[in-house]
């Protein structure tokens, strides 16, 4: 039983693990772009805030996925 | 909800007015001009007569303003006969003064040096004026970079030496035979020798000399001083000045001209209408002619955000990201609304926020220039105290132990909810703070899991701000192009979601609606979402979901900041506490730090994500931005500008 319980947690955790390092990973070239189009236009802080930001939905997506994990496992 | 109501107008007014009808307008500060684009037939105007004198007096001030360091801020206003008249003659003394000084400094130099060597040679007990009598001895007066080998390179050639260092040279006076002149030279130009010029006058006179440079140096000096303290204001309003007449004599580029004609064309606020109307026919005794224009949808009208004064703080976050176009809805106010309660769901701690809110009006005043920043702050501090007691969270704490709860009740008649909570399979009697919702435990059954409550209410929360973005965008659509297209575009999405709903409805066995039905409405949806948005709109049909399912950062981002300060009291500091002594020290410090950690990311996260949900997700829906801002031509906006 404490095994089942142990695998029900490293599954949620890997869901939400992955979708973490893939938001970042994706986050961190988006925002090296960003940070150099704003070092040329500084109008572009709203446009390039919003293209950074749209990955950060996979990692709510793991989130979500890690705890259905969890409630589905009961 | 709406920017300021502008009205297009033309102005037509004859040339020899021009000067009378600009100063009417920059006192004014109403119009904003728009660019005349020249054609064949109406040329760009060309600037006033006075704009190249203007042009170079401003020009002479400036040199004047950096030369003199002026920092002074304009006070008063001066005739413009008066400052061509005073800057040129100050400029010339200026420039007097500085080719002066120039001269001065250079003599002070050369007179510096040469004294450095008459010294050197009185110490070296030399007559300099006897050297140019010697007839049978030959007399070598001057520098040698490398003394070290003089003695080497002079061996064979008798010879009488002095030397003294000057600087990184070595001023020699050397006396040779007549006949070993030019062995002596070849010697010496290996040696990196450069004669003397001329034989230094004698040491004490060079010193007189010398203090009559200095002291009219330090003459000059205190002049520049003093020209400086009598004009620097006089510089600072004339540079003020010079500026607007500049901007006033260079507005008829922006106009089209006819032979006799300026054409300016403009947006003015509505309400300042009249009065533009009645000033503009007073300066020329009504020899112009004003005509209102009407606006197409696709023109470039400027944009003045019109809200009070509360909201007002939060345009900072509409600019962030773009000025709405004129024709649609100002989003200012529903930030005013939504961004304070997103970042207190977030944060949602009753602490935290008192300790925020005062931290950001401490900031306030230490920073006012970003005011603005500070209030929108200090509305989402607010609202973190609000969703703290609704949450009863207090630190991070939502119960107090046992002793503690009856300890309250007991001293201070504050008596808590008495609670039964099982941790790790034990369970223990605490008393928790009043609440409406616990965010760490309190669970919903949603199709046979159990889901924190918070989250699902998150959902909710962006479900009900989603589809209000999508009923704005109705509301911007039906005014830019009609009906028609605000149906396919913008209320297709609400069918679908109808068509959703029905479909899960029925299997979920709620309704007696077939879901077939469900499914038909949600098909006819997706043609519509075609037709009013294109493949563009097919592609979007996931971001519905995913859109919605991005809210659940309100409640993911709060329990984080939960755990964290559950980490802090309940892992880290209060069993260091339970052991007392030196013990208890060290909890407070693990808490002070602990908790700013929280604080610091509890500033930052809920910040991000909650102008993130309003950029990313709500301004999808409705707003399409690249709206100018209104900048008026005038005294006004000069002084705002500044």
């Amino acid at each position: 039983m404490a095994a089942d319980v142990g695998l029900v947690a490293i599954g949620a955790a890997l869901s939400f693990v992955g979708s973490a390092f893939a938001a970042a990973w994706a986050q961190s070239r988006i925002g090296v772009a960003a940070v150099g189009a704003m070092a040329e236009k500084e109008q572009l802080f709203g446009k390039g805030l919003i293209l950074t930001v749209i990955p950060e939905t996979i990692v709510i997506i793991g989130f979500v996925v890690a705890f259905l994990i969890i409630g589905l496992a009961g | 909800m709406k920017p300021e109501e502008m009205t297009k107008i033309r102005i037509v007014t004859p040339k020899s007015l021009g000067n009378a009808v600009i100063s009417a307008l920059y006192n004014l500060s109403t119009l904003h001009v728009k660019q005349h684009q020249a054609e064949h037939n109406l040329q760009n105007g060309s600037p006033l007569p006075a704009s190249e004198e203007l042009s170079k007096t401003w020009l002479k001030v400036r040199t004047l303003k950096n030369e003199l360091n002026i920092q002074n801020p304009a006070k008063n206003v001066i005739s413009t006969k008066q400052i061509h008249k005073v800057t040129e003659q100050l400029y010339n003394d200026i420039q007097q003064m500085k080719t002066k000084e120039q001269t001065c400094t250079t003599q002070l130099n050369t007179t510096t040096q040469s004294h450095e060597i008459a010294s050197a040679l009185d110490s070296m007990k030399v007559d300099s004026s006897l050297i140019p009598k010697l007839r049978h001895v030959s007399c070598f007066l001057g520098f040698v970079r490398d003394s070290a080998q003089l003695h080497g390179k002079l061996a064979k050639i008798p010879h009488e030496l002095k030397q003294k260092a000057i600087d990184q040279q070595t001023l020699i006076v050397l006396f040779v035979r007549k006949q070993d002149e030019l062995h002596t030279q070849a010697a010496l130009h290996e040696l990196g020798w450069s004669p003397l010029g001329t034989i230094p006058q004698d040491a004490s006179v060079l010193k007189k000399q010398l203090d009559i440079l200095k002291k009219e140096l330090n003459d000059l000096k205190s002049r520049h001083e003093k020209t400086k303290r009598d004009n620097a204001q006089f510089i600072a309003d004339a540079e003020a000045v010079l500026e607007a007449e500049i901007k006033k004599a260079e507005l008829p580029l922006q106009f089209a001209t006819t032979a006799q004609s300026f054409i300016a064309t403009g947006f003015v606020p509505k309400k300042s209408m009249p009065e533009l109307k009645s000033a503009l026919e007073r300066a020329t005794k009504k020899s112009i002619f004003i005509e209102e224009l009407h606006m197409h949808h696709d023109e470039k009208v400027p944009v003045k955000l019109a809200n009070n004064k509360k909201v007002k703080n939060f345009e900072v976050l509409t600019r962030l990201y773009e000025l709405p176009s004129y024709f649609e809805v100002d989003p200012t106010s529903l930030l005013f609304i939504t961004f304070p309660i997103f970042y207190g769901i977030m944060l949602g701690d009753v602490v935290y926020g008192l300790i925020l809110f005062f931290l950001f009006m401490f900031l306030k005043r230490k920073l006012p220039d970003a005011k603005a920043w500070f209030n929108v702050l200090m509305y989402a501090a607010l609202m973190s105290i609000v969703f703290g007691a609704v949450f009863g969270e207090y630190l991070g704490f939502e119960h107090v132990s046992a002793e503690t709860g009856q300890s309250l009740c007991q001293n201070i008649g504050l008596c808590l909810h008495k609670e039964i909570v099982t941790s790790h399979g034990e369970s223990h009697i605490v008393y928790s703070f009043p609440h409406l919702m616990n965010r760490a435990h309190d669970t919903v059954e949603i199709l046979g899991t159990g889901m924190l409550t918070v989250l699902v209410l998150s959902v909710i929360v962006g479900a009900i701000h989603l589809n209000f973005g999508l009923l704005l965008g109705f509301l911007n659509v039906y005014h830019a192009h009609g009906l028609k297209m605000a149906i396919l575009e913008k209320a297709s999405w609400f069918i679908m979601e109808l068509g959703i709903v029905l479909i899960i409805l029925s299997k979920m066995n709620a309704i007696v609606i077939p879901w077939l039905v469900g499914l038909v409405i949600f098909l006819i949806s997706i043609v519509m979402v075609y037709l009013g948005e294109g493949a563009k709109g097919i592609v979007e049909i996931p971001s519905l979901f995913s859109n919605m399912l991005s809210y659940m950062r309100l409640g993911a981002l709060g329990l984080a900041s939960v755990v964290l300060a559950v980490v802090v009291n309940d892992g880290l500091a209060l069993p260091l506490m339970e052991k007392g002594g030196l013990f208890i020290p060290l909890a407070i410090v693990i808490m002070i730090c602990g908790h700013t950690i929280n604080i610091a990311l509890g500033v930052i996260g809920p910040f991000l994500h909650s102008i993130r949900l309003h950029y990313v997700e709500f301004y999808s829906k409705f707003f399409s931005g690249g709206g100018t801002e209104y900048m008026p031509f005038g005294k006004k906006a000069q002084m705002e500008g500044e």
